[in-house]
């Protein structure tokens, strides 16, 4: 796993190059949609955020404790009707 | 018209290859697909190969439309691809399997009419079971028969809704858009299950981790990317597409953060990304349908090389689980890079192939005014990041050394050169994404490389990577199976055999005993009648004072004369009366 400073690092290193899109964003781009994250300069730092959260939140909280089961779940049964 | 069939080369190559001995094999493999590769460069748009068939019907083998040679291409380069990955295999079965499967799923691109349709599509099936079975483990065994049994229904609802077309005089495969009916349904149920649509998809996660290396690769590119080309040809604009397509994609993010198999989580992503395809023909205008031919075409190149990737890392070191593995990059370095290149291209990274085929199906939905679509299919784009490229990248090839990992043998060369040439076609289609828009079906005017097009994805990409930090303690997958929609047929509906079955047996042998104590009855009844009507005591025989033990004919037999007598007797008076009469 990474330490402290390697991450540190890594969350700057995504802060530049995020504010950096953003600006080129504001400056120089032309929107072709009407949506609002067409439309809103920085939009989809918002929705890459919270969709991300959301999903491994979502995954790990509340699908993985309803579907994961032990390795040999299937197999377990087949050996009792073998 | 052309008699070179690029499909047919590849089945006749595996029959050779089935027959050839194991030094020579390697020549068929690689040698046939090269030559169905030449085979499909020489078709041109609007080739018609018709063969003559019963009660006047003409079987097309080849008609040949734009899209249609767009995906022949596609499916040709996958093939000598794939021919290279597998050379190095010494199962003849698997060399036969793989070439006749690709072969199949050839005819079936090419094919003009439903009856060749379904006998190729009934083909592929067949072949790539034994792309399963091949690997030769119970767990194979047990699944191929699953997906013998998936694959078969799937097979027979779409050859029963051929025959309700055929029967009524259509022969020629057409758009089903916009129709009803019994034919319609059976049809999208059919082409349904081979595509994965979700709940349709189980097999795919079932049996694509249990083939061999090799045959996962094959499979991962061909059955659903198939199926999605029948989807484009007959569903394109239907509504419910839509639906379908956003539910796979979402479902798929959801099952890729938890999964621990490196090939599960590919199949995960085969049902994720069929799902873009699917929206994208559902939405139905100009963008949506060219954006979902360009992502099944994109889709062969990077799912066939994630495949690759990870299929040289189960050959070399014989383990298949994520929490296994670690500090790969050091041991296998261009394994890394081209895993890499793949990664990039699925989620969506500028200047590789996803990025160009992803963005014409969202922005095909926002056109069509269904942002909604357009805003699940962005969340589905992040999953895939997270889950392939972050999550894979880290755990598989960075993250801890783990020391029980050992490099058992080399990465064949052929391996090799299958990534190299994926790799390369990963970056071209990617840098130059109009030779892919020049081949799409429909005529549009899209510019993939635009400033907010780039910076949307370097925010989308690069913040999704925050939560995958904060969390990374919780992303390391865990050794635990995730429950899919198999389970159903592996749990409730097993036991609903067994019980159906157990009935059966029940009702079997009861009936048997009560069948027995009748014929006891009657044997007993017929074993001594006088006792029964009790003319006799039933302690003694009438004679010697013995119990009977049963029924003996000649103690109440007439003996032979007296028989004799009473039957001339009968005859003389018979003769008599009628000479009187």
């Amino acid at each position: 796993m990474f330490d402290k400073l390697t991450k540190k690092t890594i969350y700057i290193i995504i802060g530049v190059a995020v504010a950096l899109s953003l600006v080129v964003e504001i400056l120089f781009a032309h929107p072709h949609g009407h949506a609002i994250w067409d439309t809103v300069p920085g939009a989809d730092i918002v929705i890459a955020f919270v969709g991300c959260w959301a999903l491994i939140l979502f995954s790990k909280k509340i699908l993985a404790p309803l579907v994961q089961r032990e390795e040999d779940y299937y197999d377990k049964e087949d050996d009792d009707n073998e | 018209m052309s008699n070179l069939h690029p499909g047919l080369i590849l089945i006749i190559a595996g029959l050779i290859a089935a027959v050839l001995p194991k030094n020579l094999r390697k020549f068929a493999v690689v040698g046939g697909p090269l030559l169905a590769l030449a085979a499909t460069l020489s078709l041109e748009v609007g080739a018609l190969w018709a063969i003559p068939f019963i009660n006047g019907m003409e079987l097309h083998l080849i008609d040949l439309d734009k899209m249609g040679w767009m995906f022949a291409l596609i499916f040709s380069l996958m093939a000598v691809m794939g021919g290279f990955y597998v050379s190095h295999s010494e199962s003849w079965m698997e060399c036969m399997a793989a070439m006749m499967y690709a072969g199949s799923i050839l005819g079936v691109v090419l094919c003009g009419d439903w009856m060749t349709m379904i006998f190729f599509w009934e083909l592929g099936a067949a072949t790539s079971l034994f792309l399963i079975w091949c690997n030769n483990t119970p767990a194979s065994r047990k699944a191929g028969f699953r997906y013998l049994l998936v694959h078969m229904t799937g097979g027979n609802l779409l050859l029963a809704g051929v025959f309700l077309l055929v029967s009524g005089g259509d022969f020629f495969i057409h758009s089903l858009t916009g129709m009803s009916g019994a034919a319609y349904w059976l049809i999208l149920l059919g082409v349904g299950i081979n595509a994965a649509v979700v709940p349709l998809h189980a097999w795919i996660t079932d049996a694509y981790p249990e083939a061999t290396v090799a045959g996962s690769v094959f499979m991962g590119a061909f059955t659903t990317k198939m199926a999605a080309f029948c989807m484009i040809r007959l569903f394109s604009g239907s509504e419910i597409m839509i639906y379908l397509g956003v539910f796979m994609a979402l479902y798929a993010s959801c099952f890729v953060i938890i999964e621990n198999d490196m090939r599960r989580l590919l199949s995960f992503h085969i049902v994720g990304q069929i799902g873009f395809i699917v929206a994208g023909l559902g939405v139905g205008n100009a963008l949506g349908i060219n954006g979902a031919a360009a992502h099944a075409f994109t889709n062969v190149l990077f799912k066939s090389l994630l495949f690759m990737a990870v299929g040289a890392i189960i050959y070399t070191t014989g383990i298949r689980k994520i929490n296994e593995l670690g500090g790969m990059y050091k041991k296998l370095p261009l394994v890394t890079l081209f895993f890499f290149i793949a990664a990039f291209s699925i989620s969506g990274v500028p200047f590789f192939t996803g990025f160009v085929s992803k963005s014409v199906i969202m922005t095909g939905a926002a056109e069509a005014g269904l942002l909604w679509v357009e805003m699940c299919l962005k969340i589905a784009s992040i999953a895939t990041f997270v889950s392939i490229t972050l999550k894979m990248g880290y755990f598989i090839f960075f993250g801890e050394d783990n020391d029980k990992v050992v490099v058992q043998r080399k990465v064949p060369l052929g391996m090799y050169i299958a990534m190299g040439i994926d790799a390369v076609l990963c970056i071209l289609f990617g840098v130059f994404p109009e030779l892919l828009y020049n081949m799409l079906p429909m005529e549009m005017e899209y510019h993939v490389f635009t400033v907010d097009h780039f910076m949307a994805y370097i925010q989308l990409l690069g913040v999704s990577m925050i939560p995958f930090m904060m969390y990374l303690d919780h992303m390391k997958p865990h050794s635990e199976l995730s429950l899919d929609f198999d389970w159903f047929y592996r749990k409730p509906f097993k036991k609903l055999i067994y019980s159906i079955s157990s009935l059966v047996c029940a009702t079997r042998l009861a009936l048997g005993e009560a069948c027995l104590a009748v014929y006891d009855g009657f044997n007993k009844l017929s074993a001594h009648p006088l006792q029964f009507i009790g003319l006799l005591p039933r302690e003694m025989d009438s004679d010697n004072g013995v119990v009977p033990e049963g029924y003996t004919p000649d103690h109440y037999r007439a003996n032979i004369g007296e028989a004799m007598i009473i039957t001339m007797t009968a005859f003389v008076l018979a003769v008599v009366l009628i000479a009187v009469l």
